[in-house]
Formats: structure tokens, C-alpha cells, sequence
């Protein structure tokens, strides 16, 4: 089974752009001859969609959208897009009106909608402001395949990596017990230095505790005052990174999945920048995102002659 | 935008700068609008001393510029102020804290010397996000040999307000990032006073912080959406004296 990765730079609140990007990856990846593509969480809003998703009228936009996008999706092709569901039981059980989520959308239509259990709370995040956490860990099951369904923090509490646990249930060891053939974690995992050589760190621990194959997709570009990396990872059951998308850029990356053997490969290992290298590139990217996604051609710095302005007015 | 208190160098580092980069540059003298202000204010300030208020005009005469040149020609203003600054409130509300977003209020001014260095490296010119084909060393050298300096008042250096910056750094980082207390951090090896200052000016310039222009998070734990501090409060970590409830002397019998 071959499965493309689409590291996707979106704009936030570009509903018709992020998802015009979604459908030119879905037909490179039915042309390729992918069975399934993969997108980073909320990839149709972009993420962080912060209070917008309070806007009743910026969900609606998103599920027209989702059928918009469903109905042109190449066939014989899956794609899972990130986005937001409305939560039906908000009302009745006093939770909050939205669930982060990912469609699974073939045939011209929405098959099955999952959603994000672990919603975190700490540092730039905020998820429980706006969404329910997701009842049950769920599987997609594609010609036999049992894929088992992850949205970024899902990963993120694996007890035997961490030596604690933050959340109460573990997403990932719900899946193993319910015999997953791989695990696909859908993300927006923002860059700090030495970010990926965690994220591998765990990446390594986490397929090779439970020998599971893992896909993790991360989005790239900067929102704000977030940096994504990309660098999203293919990682083998026996824990070795086997496929690496490329930092700071979007980047279309293959794998092959065999379903006997439950082996996985993948045609890419990008370089991916250490120190320096990646705290540079990470500026570079932030500064022209920003600057382009607000509309800027160009830039003013006031110049001292030190230090600071300097590098200021390298990155530009 | 040279003062009379600016330094030749600053303005042949900034040109020389500007050259190795290509980017066009307009040399805007700011004397005359200082002595405007110092006009104006004089019926007020006639008989004190001049401080810091007068340093600051010189750096929102700046920004005050930049923010025209901004809106004239439709261009993002970009801060340049690092994070130790930005920590510690040695920057200027409405001066070099304008502009739509802050570059590197994320860096710490060790890590500003740090990618300097390895940007002129020959290690840089062939990395990932390469920019153009520059060869050899596009910082000049004597950008990062100076002693740093606001350059607010005659033979000012920022040493003069701060401990070097490896201790400010990493007294910052202790706090902030490992949101360690007074005693860890003095228990660290650290001089008592500095550290009580030091988190004492983080405390007080909070204010400055909401009112910054969007940083680029570059650590673990950046000012921004990832630092949310109460502005008026009492508390500095560990200083509270006591926190022994005693009742009233009101309430006494």
C-alpha cells in the first residue's frame, strides 16, 4: 500500500487555499498511484485556528468545504484532512461545542470522522478553550489495513518514554489492544531548538515498545508566532526512522506500507538541521511567513551598527 | 539614525552591513528632533537631571520614524530586540519595541552572538534555507567584537545596567525556562544580589511584554501565548518574605 505524506504550509482561516493545496496532493498522490494520503491536523483552517473556531460561520465554511473537497477527490484514492466536527451531545453532557478531527474522506463523500483525544493544555496551547476530547480511539480500516487514527498529543503521553503520564488514558496503547497494523499520527507540532531530535527520541521508543510502524505528519510553515518544522517520519516497528520529509518547506513524502509483513519503507531521508543550522532556518521561515501571510513585499529594520539589527537583517 | 551620543563606528558597521547584504539604506540624523523635544519639554524639565526619559526620546524619535517609513511605503517594521532585553526591560516601549513583529525577542543575546558566529562561518554557506550566493563573512567582524551599547548617553554600555550577559542568560533561562527560585538559581552558584535584581526587573517590565509586537518561538518557553504573567502583582518568585498568615493588630483583643 503506498501512502503519501503532504507536508503542507496552509494559512490560516484560507479555507478554499488550504483545501486547493489538499486536492493538487491528492491528485499527485492518485497519480503516483497512492491508496491513502495524509495531511497535518486541521490542515483545511491550518492550525492554530485559535478563537475563530468561535465563530459559528467559520465551521460552517469548513463543512462545506469538506464536501466540496470530498466530491473531488481522485478515485481509488483515501485522504485524511484535518478539521473540526461539532460536537451533537455539547448541550447534554456540558462539554465543549467542537471536536478536533480528521475526516476520512473517498468516494466522493465523508467516511468516517475521528476525533483528537488528548487536548493539551500547556505552553502556546489551549485546546480545551474550544474543543471536547474524543470519546474512543478509532481505526480506519482501508482494503483489510487497520490503521489506527492519532491527532498530535495523542502520541504525546506514552508513560513508558516520559516516566509519567499527563493524560489519563494512552491513545496509542488503546489502538495496540484493539490490533493495528500501523499507526498514522496526524500533527502541528511546533518547532523549538532540539524539538525533532525529541520527537524522534520518542518516535524510536514508541514503535519499538509497542512494534508498531508509525507515520507522523507534521505541518510546516509559521502562524504567528509559531514555527513549524515539518520533518515528518516514517519510522519502522523495529524503531528506525525510515523516511524523513524535508525542514522548514513543504515536501511530498512516499511510503510503502506491506500489509503481510507489516514492513514499511519510504523513498526520502531528508537532511534535517541541527543547532544553529535549524534555529537559523527556523527564523528565515518565521520572519517570510509572517511577512507574507499578512501581506508585507517588504520589510523596514532600523539599523544600529550592533549585534542585534544585524542578524535582524540577515534573516530577511 | 545617528545622535550625537552615536558612535562612528555604528554608523560604518551598519553601512558595511547593509552593503554585504544589498539593502538600500537612508542615513536619518535625529539631533534636530531631539533638540525639538528638549525645546518643547523645557518649560516641564527646566532644572532636572536629564535620565531616562531623555534616553527614551532618542529611541521613539526612532521608532517614531521607522513607523512613518513603515506607512509610507507599506513595510512590515521588524524589532530587533533579543530576548535577554526583552526579559529584563532594557528596551523602550514605542521606541525599538515598534514594529509588527519581533524577530528574535525569542534568542537570547548569548545565542545572538552564537548564530552571528555561525552564519559567518564557512559551515553557513551551505546550509538548508541558503539565502543568495554571499561568500565569506557577511557580519562584519566588528559587529561581533564591540562591547554592545544603547548608545542612549555618552559612553553608555549595556554592561553598565546588566551582569554579563552569560550570567544574565542563564540566570533567565534557570527562571524562565526551568522555572527555578531565587535560592535554586543562588544555590547554582550565582551572586544573591544579581539574582534578585535580575528577577525583580523580569517582574517589572511585564507590562512592556503584553504591549510587544509578536515574537518568533524559538525555546522551549517563549514570551508570548506561552508566558502568561499577572501585570500588577506582588509576587517575585521565592521573595515574599513570609507567607506565615499573622491575624490583624486591628483584630487583636
Amino acid at each position: 500500500m503506498k501512502i503519501a505524506i503532504a507536508q503542507l504550509n496552509p494559512l490560516v482561516g484560507d479555507i478554499g487555499g488550504n483545501g486547493r493545496r489538499i486536492l493538487r496532493a491528492a491528485q499527485q498522490a492518485s497519480e503516483a498511484g497512492a491508496r491513502l494520503l495524509l495531511t497535518p491536523e486541521l490542515s483545511l483552517c491550518g492550525y492554530p485556528p485559535r478563537d475563530l473556531l468561535l465563530q459559528p460561520v467559520f465551521i460552517d465554511a469548513l463543512n462545506q468545504a469538506l464536501s466540496s473537497l470530498a466530491a473531488q477527490i481522485p478515485e481509488n484514492l483515501a485522504v485524511l484532512v484535518g478539521t473540526v466536527d461539532r460536537n451533537s451531545d455539547a448541550a447534554a453532557l456540558g462539554q465543549k461545542p467542537l471536536f478536533n478531527a480528521m475526516a476520512w474522506l473517498e468516494q466522493g463523500r465523508v467516511q468516517s470522522i475521528f476525533h483528537k483525544r488528548l487536548l493539551p493544555t500547556y505552553d502556546v496551547f489551549d485546546e480545551d478553550r474550544y474543543f471536547a476530547s474524543g470519546k474512543e480511539s478509532t481505526v480506519m480500516v482501508l482494503d483489510g489495513t487497520r490503521i489506527g487514527i492519532t491527532i498530535c498529543e495523542d502520541l504525546w503521553n506514552e508513560e513508558s518514554f516520559w516516566g509519567h503520564r499527563s493524560y489519563t488514558t494512552n491513545p496509542i496503547a488503546d489502538l495496540v489492544a484493539q490490533s493495528v497494523d500501523l499507526v498514522v499520527n496526524l500533527s502541528a507540532s511546533p518547532f523549538c531548538a532540539g524539538k525533532q531530535a525529541l520527537r524522534e527520541a520518542m518516535l524510536t521508543h514508541t514503535a519499538k515498545h509497542y512494534d508498531m510502524p508509525i507515520l507522523y505528519v507534521n505541518q510546516v510553515g509559521g502562524n504567528d508566532d509559531l514555527i513549524f518544522d515539518g520533518r515528518s517520519s516514517v519510522v519502522n516497528r523495529q524503531g528506525e526512522i525510515v523516511g524523513r520529509g524535508k525542514a522548514f518547506t513543504e515536501d511530498l513524502v512516499w511510503a510503502e506500507f506491506e500489509p503481510p509483513t507489516r514492513d514499511i519503507s519510504a523513498t526520502q531521508l531528508a537532511l534535517s538541521p541541527q543547532q544553529s543550522e535549524e534555529v537559523w532556518c527556523a527564523l528565515v521561515l518565521g520572519v517570510r511567513d509572517y511577512a507574507r501571510k499578512c501581506g508585507f513585499q517588504q520589510a523596514a529594520i532600523g539599523l544600529s551598527g550592533g549585534i542585534d539589527s544585524a542578524l535582524v537583517a540577515r534573516s530577511q | 539614525m545617528p545622535s550625537p551620543y552615536s558612535s562612528e563606528h555604528s554608523v560604518t558597521d551598519a553601512l558595511a552591513l547593509a552593503q554585504n547584504l544589498g539593502i538600500t539604506t537612508q542615513t536619518l540624523p535625529i539631533g534636530a528632533l531631539m533638540d525639538g523635544f528638549a525645546h518643547t519639554l523645557d518649560p516641564l524639565f527646566a532644572g532636572t537631571e536629564s535620565g531616562i526619559a531623555e534616553e527614551n526620546i532618542q529611541a521613539r524619535i526612532r521608532g517614531n520614524l521607522l513607523m512613518a517609513i513603515a506607512n509610507k511605503f507599506d513595510r512590515l517594521l521588524i524589532s530587533t530586540g533579543n530576548k535577554s532585553e526583552v526579559a529584563v526591560g532594557y528596551c523602550t516601549l514605542y521606541g525599538d519595541m515598534s514594529g509588527g513583529l519581533a524577530a528574535i525577542s525569542d534568542v537570547p543575546k548569548t545565542y545572538v552572538y552564537k548564530l552571528c558566529e555561525w552564519l559567518n562561518s564557512d559551515a553557513a554557506q551551505h546550509i538548508a534555507c541558503k539565502q543568495g550566493n554571499a561568500i565569506g563573512p557577511i557580519i562584519p567582524t566588528h559587529i561581533l567584537t564591540k562591547a554592545p551599547s544603547a548608545e542612549l548617553k555618552p559612553g553608555q554600555l549595556d554592561q553598565d545596567s546588566l551582569p554579563p550577559y552569560e550570567v544574565l542568560d542563564d540566570i533567565l533561562y534557570r527562571y524562565i525556562d526551568r522555572h527555578q527560585s531565587d535560592a535554586d538559581i543562588v544555590a547554582s552558584g550565582y551572586d544573591p544580589a544579581t539574582v534578585e535584581k535580575i528577577l525583580k526587573m523580569v517582574k517589572r517590565s511585564e507590562f512592556k511584554r503584553k504591549q510587544a509586537a509578536p515574537g518568533l518561538k524559538i525555546t522551549d518557553r517563549a514570551f508570548g501565548t506561552g508566558w502568561r504573567m499577572p501585570i500588577a502583582a506582588q509576587w517575585v518568585t521565592g521573595m515574599t518574605p513570609s507567607v506565615a498568615i499573622a491575624p490583624h493588630p486591628a483584630s487583636a483583643p
